[in-house]
């Protein structure tokens, strides 16, 4: 698992505040309960936060898996967390 | 095709369930509902929802009990409403997220003679009420007990139009839903008037964005069924965010909806894009609708109708309408239009009428308004009031909150409100009812709720407690949170609480200062939990 697939599951578990039980192997809203349509805008900027960065509003609704996200954030942040 | 409108009389629609019944035979090998993973023809949806209106009635349901129906969006959800209202009774549509405690609040208070439940739910409905010694029938809606009934048209004795056709809760001032009666006559009106609004034609496609618990369902399904048209749901989560691929996949021509998921559209850059075509009806309802929306939808859809939508599920759903017809002027609000024929507004301020052209609570009569609160005396006497007009005959009507200005052409425009109701994306709450919540916790001394606007200009809930414990300041916000989760709908939970070890500003009266609790936590907001 990458630096970043490991960080993106890591907000989205502590945004949504799943318990250990609930986090799969893919994480995305149409299986977690707590990812709504709030709960993605939180999580949005929670990412925003913390890899400084601005994530396009085209791209936001498409970040609705954590593939989606990482897919998404590949192109925006830094290689370093890649 | 021919316009429904042509065929069928109003006259013919007496009950709610007839806007399926009188026209089910004109489209019997037609798909009714397609919900993603399976579809039902209009045939086999009469057969199913016959055998379960035949297991109701034989369990001994009649006009005017109250069934709750648990279901999501999936074709048994849409064959239990339908079934309820074939055995004569009235549905009550209960969310299967609801929490625990208000599950079995609504439970207590509707005291329904049966539960018709999806099986996703049988297990948490069934220990629900367990827990709370609650003996109430529970039927599974796709069960082998209900398949085993007859799938003839079931006969329903001694059925008037002043029967309950629904009761929808919505969220009340005293810390309490309270749940809503409809009748069939004051929704049938209103259906009836559709025909007449609307220039729409038979099969069309319809979009079932609102939950089950939220009275535009009605429209969507019944003026769906009427039509011979698919209703189709907006039923995965991911929809919600990512209204696009919901629009995409499914072909949908005519939407009711609140702007925001228009709003998600357009900040997406996706108006324009060939998916969206199909849309032939664009009905917007529940938010202030921005004319540089209606001006954008048009300008890449120009052959798409455009409507606002205005009312309460105390007015069997809508009582303003208006035709988005023009580009409206930049940077305005769309009117929230005329009032639907049948329905009486006065605008008044201290019992009186208001002169022209100036703002008053929208004061609702005529036959589309509710009998009242199920059970709920307290709110009923102050929502539900007699009025005397000019011929000094008293009328009831209903007093919305709402604050509305009528111009010169007949057109209302929205102000605001009176109380401290308000809407987020489309969900009718009373801040007060949250607060009330809140304040039910021993180390909550005073609390309060605001809404704020977050960085993508959404309607965010935050709640703001003070307790004299510094340590508590620190630890309570979480426990609260889970607390509030345990009580409420997730729509209705705040984002974010605040703790403060100082009080709350109040002003002169001594009340909470929600206008100063709204400046400070704007100065300190952002919506991070």
């Amino acid at each position: 698992m990458s630096n970043l697939e490991n960080i993106v599951k890591e907000i989205i578990v502590e945004v949504l505040k799943i318990s250990a039980d609930k986090v799969y192997k893919s994480l995305n809203s149409d299986t977690i309960p707590e990812w709504d349509s709030m709960g993605h805008m939180q999580i949005i900027i929670k990412l925003e936060s913390f890899f400084s960065c601005d994530i396009p509003h085209n791209e936001v609704a498409m970040m609705t898996s954590e593939e989606g996200i990482i897919k998404v954030l590949s192109n925006i942040v830094s290689d370093d967390f890649l | 095709m021919t316009c429904i409108k042509n065929k069928i009389t109003p006259n013919d629609y007496i009950y709610l369930d007839d806007f399926f019944e009188v026209n089910k035979s004109a489209f019997i090998d037609s798909i009714a509902v397609e919900d993603g993973e399976s579809e039902i023809t209009y045939a086999a949806l009469d057969k199913s929802a016959n055998r379960l209106a035949n297991c109701l009635i034989d369990k001994g349901c009649k006009p005017n009990d109250r069934i709750c129906f648990i279901s999501s969006k999936t074709v048994a959800g849409y064959k239990s409403i339908l079934a309820i209202l074939k055995s004569g009774a009235c549905f009550v549509p209960i969310s299967g997220e609801y929490p625990d405690e208000r599950m079995s609040f609504l439970f207590k208070s509707i005291k329904p003679k049966v539960l018709v439940v999806e099986k996703l739910y049988i297990s948490r409905v069934n220990e629900v009420c367990k827990n709370n010694d609650l003996d109430i029938l529970i039927i599974e809606a796709d069960g082998t007990e209900v398949n085993s009934f007859d799938d003839s048209q079931p006969i329903v004795m001694d059925r008037t139009p002043e029967d309950l056709a629904y009761i929808i809760f919505t969220s009340g001032s005293t810390g309490m839903p309270k749940g809503v009666i409809v009748y069939h006559r004051n929704i049938v009106h209103f259906l009836n008037s559709c025909f007449n609004f609307f220039n729409i034609s038979e099969q069309l496609r319809f979009a079932h964005c609102s939950e089950f618990t939220f009275d535009p369902s009605i429209f969507d399904i019944f003026f769906c069924w009427a039509t011979g048209g698919v209703i189709v749901p907006m039923n995965k989560r991911s929809y919600k965010i990512n209204p696009f691929a919901f629009f995409e996949s499914k072909a949908i021509n005519v939407v009711f909806t609140v702007p925001s998921v228009i709003t998600t559209l357009s900040r997406s850059d996706l108006l324009g894009h060939s998916s969206l075509a199909s849309i032939q009806h664009l009905i917007y309802t529940g938010e202030a609708l921005p004319t540089d929306l209606t001006n954008e939808w048009k300008s890449h859809y120009p052959q798409c109708q455009q409507y606002n939508f205005y009312g309460t599920t105390e007015t069997a759903i809508i009582s303003h309408w208006y035709k988005v017809d023009a580009h409206l002027e930049a940077g305005s609000i769309v009117p929230v239009g005329y009032v639907v024929p049948g329905v009486r507004v006065i605008l008044m301020e201290d019992n009186m009428p208001v002169i022209q052209g100036t703002v008053g609570e929208s004061v609702v009569c005529g036959t589309q308004i509710s009998p009242g609160y199920w059970d709920n005396d307290l709110e009923n006497n102050v929502r539900f009031k007699s009025i005397s007009e000019d011929n000094n005959v008293e009328h009831k009507a209903y007093f919305t909150g709402d604050l509305l200005l009528k111009d010169k052409y007949g057109c209302f425009h929205y102000q605001g409100r009176k109380d401290r109701q308000v809407k987020v994306r489309g969900h009718r709450i009373e801040l007060l009812e949250i607060e009330t919540v809140l304040l039910s916790l021993d180390e909550v001394e005073e609390a309060a709720v605001v809404v704020v606007k977050n960085e993508f200009q959404t309607d965010c809930i935050i709640g703001v407690i003070s307790t004299n414990n510094l340590f508590k300041v620190k630890q309570l916000p979480m426990k609260i949170m889970a607390m509030l989760k345990r009580k409420l709908p997730a729509y209705m939970c705040p984002v974010k609480i605040i703790g403060r070890e100082i009080p709350l500003p109040r002003n002169k009266n001594g009340k909470i200062d929600h206008v100063k609790v709204h400046e400070i936590i704007s100065g300190e907001n952002n919506v991070e939990s």
